[in-house]
């Protein structure tokens, strides 16, 4: 019971902040927090926990997003059926491009996932007959679910929160399972793991489909609430992103993934004033980072917990 | 009609070599740093852009005479390098793959940022070398700058199979990163040995940049999709391997130009990415990867 303390007092502390700052500018930007802490919690699971270095998450996020806003607006689907049918379509994309790909290791693993979302970033690029090509995707309706139609800030901040929240739980539970052990041990030593009988392939791909579907729900959330997309956020960049987001909250901390997304979303918003210097900093602040503190935020408050206790 | 067939094809051959080029260029920097650090950095496209931008600045700017501005502009670039060594890769204490790869792509983020300071968003482009006539050759036309670049990879690769392979400051080199600690206790002074390697490996990127500036426009993030296209050609070709790099070069320019030209613009920047998995997916190793490792 007393574990579950810190985690009771950061869902009050999330669900009382809209009240506490009401009208604020901030509470958008929470919105956007909130859905990328989504996709970076499937990084967490699959780069810190199982090992799989990937650098095409943004893409799964671009098709998530992609998904929803051309079948909710050219074919009329439902919205939640257009979420799930996206969230169904990213998994077989990943499943299929994984198979082949989680063969391999380091760096041949690096450049073929970000080959794969190059490609998948081009292909919505070339299909500008669905997708509107390189313009985007403009006038997604808002979010509607069983006749109630999310219009505010306040309305996307509490629907993208509590499944922020779900997930971030289900992936520490998957974590703290027989699953999760295999991933540690798959990422620690893979012909170790292998002999010990753990069928590396089937948990690489599980780790590698579960991050791909986060990432198309936070795109699918997106879409909507933003009503904006574009090709571009599946720039490489933004793949990158939610790596550094893992690291610099803590890799393999889940919750740390809360630290580095509000963190590494905020600093565009404080730099607004200073555009052209906002691309050498955030490049400055990255390099710092990795330097000086590679256990990222959480990582390192744990440290000193740890030391502490007895 | 046959004629057009045939000039239209030598005309996509030909701008597939000058790409190829400069993507060999990339991956011979990549390979010259990966081969006595074992540093995979990802930021070797922005040596590129750096090279282009500093030789137009040099040229256009202070005025210099394009040779001076090149051999001068191949330097600073190469100095460049040392400090990137110097200042992100060596404070690393625990390098990991993940590490290094983040951290050179964060390099890479700031060295664009800070070109987006000096130069803005604006492209610029650089006279050819020599004042020429363009080239006729089977009823296609090209730039001579062609020469140029390609004289640059083969004169740059064969040095540098020559120098690593044959010569005795190469194959020390070389031990540096097969051990460096075994390294230093036979004598060889690692740390300056990693300090040259970033030297070259930013002056053949820098080099690669200043070909294509009289051929292509550059902007600040111009280097990032040729960094990782030659990154890929490095894979294809089998890191670390001189000849691989150069392979693997051609062949995704060549690839991309025939597939751009013929089929659709959709590959222009995908085919070099698709040819690299079905390669890896066959032989993980690349074409031309020793067997040793």
């Amino acid at each position: 019971m007393k574990r579950a303390i810190p985690y009771i007092l950061f869902a009050l502390f999330i669900f009382l902040l809209p009240v506490l700052m009401p009208g604020s500018y901030w509470i958008h930007v929470l919105v956007i927090i909130g859905t990328y802490v989504i996709a970076a919690t499937g990084i967490d699971l699959l780069v810190g926990f199982a090992g799989q270095l990937s650098l095409c998450q943004a893409s799964f996020f671009t098709l998530g997003a992609y998904s929803s806003a051309v079948l909710v607006t050219r074919y009329h689907f439902d919205h939640l059926a257009a979420m799930v049918a996206g969230v169904v379509s990213t998994a077989i994309v990943a499943y299929v491009v994984g198979a082949p790909v989680l063969r391999l290791k380091g760096y041949y693993l690096a450049i073929a996932t970000l080959g794969v979302g190059l490609i998948i970033q081009s292909l919505l690029v070339s299909l500008a007959e669905y997708t509107g090509g390189p313009d985007g995707f403009r006038d997604i309706a808002p979010l509607k679910v069983a006749g109630f139609i999310f219009k505010s800030d306040v309305e996307y901040y509490y629907l993208i929160w509590i499944i922020a929240m779900l997930v971030l739980l289900v992936t520490r539970n998957i974590v703290n399972s027989r699953v999760g052990r295999a991933m540690l041990a798959i990422r620690g030593d893979d012909v170790a793991a292998a002999s010990m009988g753990i069928d590396i392939a089937k948990y690489k791909i599980q780790a590698f489909i579960i991050s791909a579907v986060y990432a198309s729900l936070a795109g699918s959330l997106y879409a909507h609430s933003n009503s904006f997309i574009s090709p571009q956020l599946a720039d490489l960049s933004n793949s990158v992103e939610m790596i550094i987001i893992v690291v610099l909250g803590g890799i393999r901390t889940i919750f740390g993934v809360l630290i580095g997304t509000a963190i590494m979303k905020s600093i565009p918003e404080l730099l607004e004033s200073f555009l052209d210097y906002q691309m050498a900093i955030t490049g400055i602040i990255l390099i710092l980072l990795l330097l000086y503190m590679p256990k990222g935020l959480l990582g390192i408050i744990r440290q000193i917990n740890a030391r502490r206790a007895p | 009609m046959e004629n057009y067939q045939l000039s239209l094809a030598v005309q996509f051959i030909f701008a597939g070599l000058t790409s190829g080029s400069i993507y060999a260029l990339v991956a011979l920097g990549f390979n010259m740093i990966y081969n006595v650090t074992r540093v995979v950095n990802l930021a070797q496209g922005e040596f590129l852009m750096l090279g282009a931008m500093t030789m137009i600045s040099l040229h256009a700017g202070l005025k210099l005479p394009m040779p001076v501005a090149l051999v001068l502009s191949t330097i600073i670039v190469g100095c460049i390098g040392v400090v990137f060594d110097r200042f992100i890769i060596r404070p690393l204490k625990k390098p990991t793959l993940l590490l290094l790869i983040l951290l050179t792509l964060g390099a890479s983020t700031f060295l664009k940022g800070v070109a987006l300071l000096i130069w803005g968003k604006s492209p610029y482009s650089a006279p050819t070398f020599v004042e020429m006539k363009s080239i006729s050759f089977l009823g296609a036309s090209f730039s001579p700058q062609i020469l140029w670049v390609i004289g640059t990879v083969v004169v740059t690769s064969c040095s540098l199979w020559f120098f690593f392979e044959k010569t005795f400051i190469g194959k020390a080199m070389r031990a540096c990163a097969e051990n460096p600690r075994a390294a230093s206790l036979m004598g060889i002074d690692v740390k300056n040995f990693v300090t040259i390697s970033f030297f070259l490996g930013g002056a053949i990127g820098g080099l690669g940049g200043m070909m294509i500036a009289p051929i292509s426009f550059m902007v600040y993030d111009g280097g990032t999709m040729m960094g990782l296209k030659g990154f890929a050609a490095a894979v294809l070709g089998g890191v670390g391997s001189y000849p691989g790099a150069v392979i693997g070069g051609i062949v995704l320019g060549l690839l991309e130009n025939l597939a751009t030209g013929y089929i659709s613009s959709f590959f222009k920047d995908t085919i070099a990415f698709l040819a690299l998995l079905l390669i890896l997916f066959i032989k993980p190793s690349g074409l031309m990867k020793r067997t040793e490792d």
